[in-house]
């Protein structure tokens, strides 16, 4: 146990020395943040300029209606401010306006307006774009003309302005299920998914090359005289475990801490004050830490496996994919998408931790199945380290890059059985 | 697998090992004394290696006992053993402290802070002690080998190629060192090809050819048994004998 204690505090503090340790473990969550607020302000600003189409304030603007079908031509533009658009005397009168630059832009409503519903543009830009829309001013007068001839209960009815109101209840105890409740439930779920992806991203390298080292760097022989190789593999995999967890404290702390910040002075919406359930977050917080003991020692697999830390590059690859398959097949965790594939996911156990997440988000894991998850991950993990161990013990002084794995899998040798 | 206590410190009794479809040791019996030199000799591929990783549980005999001090050995029983073998290295990254205390650690030293400024301060890398192993030359992280080979006063003390790209200077260092550890009571094994060292070192020696102890004893009579030659030169007949064969 001493040996397996030097061995953890060794491991943890150079990998908390390193520089990239923390240029990763600080810039990948800015990273992510930086990368997740950029995609939604270009969404957002994306989503208002196409609502609000080609800025039509400087330009003279034209109708001729053949159907007679518009009440009125006035219409609020892009700067909120009343504008005009004038009426032609016929098709070919707009079309030639509209090519001695007399107007901008044209609109001509067929008499078949009734039948094709088809309005005709025309215009002649110094420089056309994709992103060129015209068609806002015309869109606006055909809508009022449309409110002012409809029923407004019909108006709402079309234009999906009713409101619903929906209550559930509970299937346990019939209560009232509110949106603050479902708020509650899915927390856990989404700190434990975000988690274990950023641990993912940020340590799966080092957790491979880890194991590499002492055979690349030929310390093996030097160690094996002087430490059991179950001391030193436990070893390893508690102190990744370690240098994971300080991982996530960097991450969820600087994020605890803006948040109550953020509400106590009003930077935050008040709608984002969110009471937490605490039993529900415990609960996922212990499915992250076995998920991540599970996938160290799967790690620890690949790096004694592998000959050299390019390899073990490679064989990790594989491995990621096996975890993050859940997330290529999301439909099969939401409510109306179980079946097969979600209980083979959700216990084959290099997938199951994100799967038991997906469903934990998408409010269909119960109890019941939550903890025989976790139990399949954890024996899992258990086992994995095992034949780590077992391995590293067949594999630790085999310096050629050639694996063999029928040497790998024989029985290990007798004094290292305990 | 206990046998009753004698003054020698190993004891392999017909020993055998193979790899694959190739037998590497066929059948070998020696004993190393307590406190002795012993020159473990032998061609490239001749099984030396193998036997001492098998004599450290490092790998599984087919046949036969292997014994340090009466008991087959496994890392972390409390024999102090000292091995320094052929393919060796450091953590590359870390500084020439950390590592050694480390090792240090691992080995149970008492007051290894200590022990290393000293140990540092005798082979001349005092001021590279917080400087990385991949900062140092080949020779000086050779030397840092050594330091954590020999720390923990070792009892037995297995040196595979241990002058192997040492120059003149560093390579009498070494020496002075293990003749040290000598006198301190520690058992030697040496596995050298430079048979100057051997005769200049070592009580007994065993040369292995094919999987076979082909010379083994004192140095004095596996000299006598043949014509008084130097240990060069009968390395040099015995595997000129199978030169001669495949010829």
């Amino acid at each position: 146990m001493n040996k397996t204690l030097e061995v953890i505090r060794f491991e943890v503090m150079r990998n908390l020395k390193k520089p990239s340790f923390w240029i990763a473990a600080i810039l990948i969550p800015i990273g992510f943040a930086l990368y997740i607020g950029f995609a939604a302000l270009v969404g957002y600003n994306a989503g208002e300029s196409m609502e609000a189409g080609t800025n039509t304030t400087e330009l003279k603007l034209g109708v001729y209606d053949e159907a007679k079908y518009l009440s009125g031509t006035k219409f609020i533009n892009a700067d909120e401010k009343e504008q005009e658009v004038a009426i032609i005397e016929s098709k070919d009168a707009g079309v030639n306006a509209v090519k001695a630059k007399e107007l901008d832009v044209f609109y001509y409503i067929s008499k078949d307006f009734a039948t094709d519903q088809k309005v005709e543009i025309y215009t002649k830009p110094e420089a056309a774009s994709i992103t060129d829309d015209y068609s806002m001013p015309i869109r606006s007068l055909l809508s009022m003309t449309a409110a002012a001839n409809v029923n407004p209960i019909d108006l709402a009815v079309v234009t999906g302005a009713v409101n619903f109101n929906t209550t559930a209840f509970s299937a346990e105890d019939d209560h009232v299920i509110d949106q603050d409740e479902i708020l509650k439930a899915i927390i856990g779920p989404v700190i434990a998914l975000v988690c274990f992806y950023i641990l993912l991203v940020v340590l799966g390298n080092r957790l491979t090359t880890a194991m590499v080292e002492e055979k690349e760097n030929r310390i093996s022989e030097l160690l094996l005289t002087s430490i059991k190789p179950i001391n030193l593999i436990v070893g390893k995999i508690i102190s990744l475990m370690i240098v994971g967890i300080v991982q996530l404290i960097v991450l969820i702390v600087p994020v605890l801490v803006l948040y109550k910040v953020g509400l106590a002075n009003n930077i935050l919406p008040a709608d984002l004050a969110i009471s937490f359930d605490l039993a529900s977050i415990a609960m996922y917080m212990l499915l992250l830490i076995m998920s991540y003991f599970l996938f160290t020692a799967m790690s620890v697999i690949v790096g004694v496996i592998s000959p050299t830390a390019k390899d073990a590059n490679s064989y990790s690859g594989v491995m990621i994919i096996m975890v993050i398959m859940p997330i290529f097949f999301v439909n099969a965790f939401m409510p109306n998408g179980i079946g097969t594939l979600t209980y083979v996911l959700s216990y084959f156990p290099p997938s199951a931790p994100i799967a038991l997440m997906l469903r934990g988000l998408f409010g269909n894991l119960p109890t019941w199945e939550f903890w025989l998850g976790l139990a399949d991950i954890t024996i899992f993990g258990l086992l994995a380290s095992k034949l780590a161990t077992h391995i590293f013990c067949r594999n630790a002084i085999e310096f050629t890059p050639k694996i063999n794995f029928k040497k790998l899998f024989g029985s290990p040798r007798k004094q290292w059985k305990k | 697998m206990t046998t009753k206590s004698t003054d020698n410190i190993i004891e392999v009794q017909h020993f055998k090992i193979s790899f694959a479809q190739k037998t590497v040791i066929k059948d070998l019996s020696f004993s190393v004394k307590r406190g002795e030199i012993f020159g473990l000799l032998g061609s490239n591929g001749s099984g030396k290696t193998t036997t001492i990783r098998t004599l450290l549980g490092l790998y599984r005999e087919d046949k036969g006992k292997l014994l340090i001090n009466g008991k087959k050995f496994e890392p972390g029983d409390k024999v102090r053993i000292g091995y320094l073998p052929e393919e060796r290295g450091l953590y590359k990254k870390e500084s020439v402290f950390d590592v050694m205390m480390y090792f240090a650690r691992l080995k149970d030293l008492e007051n290894p802070k200590e022990w290393i400024m000293n140990y540092l301060k005798r082979v001349g890398l005092e001021e590279f002690a917080k400087t990385k192993v991949n900062k140092l030359s080949q020779g000086m992280q050779q030397k840092v080998q050594l330091g954590i080979t020999v720390m923990n006063n070792p009892e037995l003390l297995i040196l595979d190629e241990p002058t192997k790209g040492f120059d003149p200077v560093n390579r009498r260092l070494l020496m002075e060192i293990i003749e040290e550890q000598h006198q301190k009571g520690c058992t030697i094994i040496l596995i050298t090809h430079y048979m100057d060292e051997v005769e200049r070192l070592c009580d007994d020696i065993l040369l292995l050819k094919d999987g076979v102890a082909r010379a083994q004893g004192p140095v004095k009579e596996v000299r006598a048994k043949f014509d008084n030659k130097s240990l060069d030169q009968i390395f040099v007949d015995i595997y000129g004998e199978q030169e001669e064969s495949h010829e």
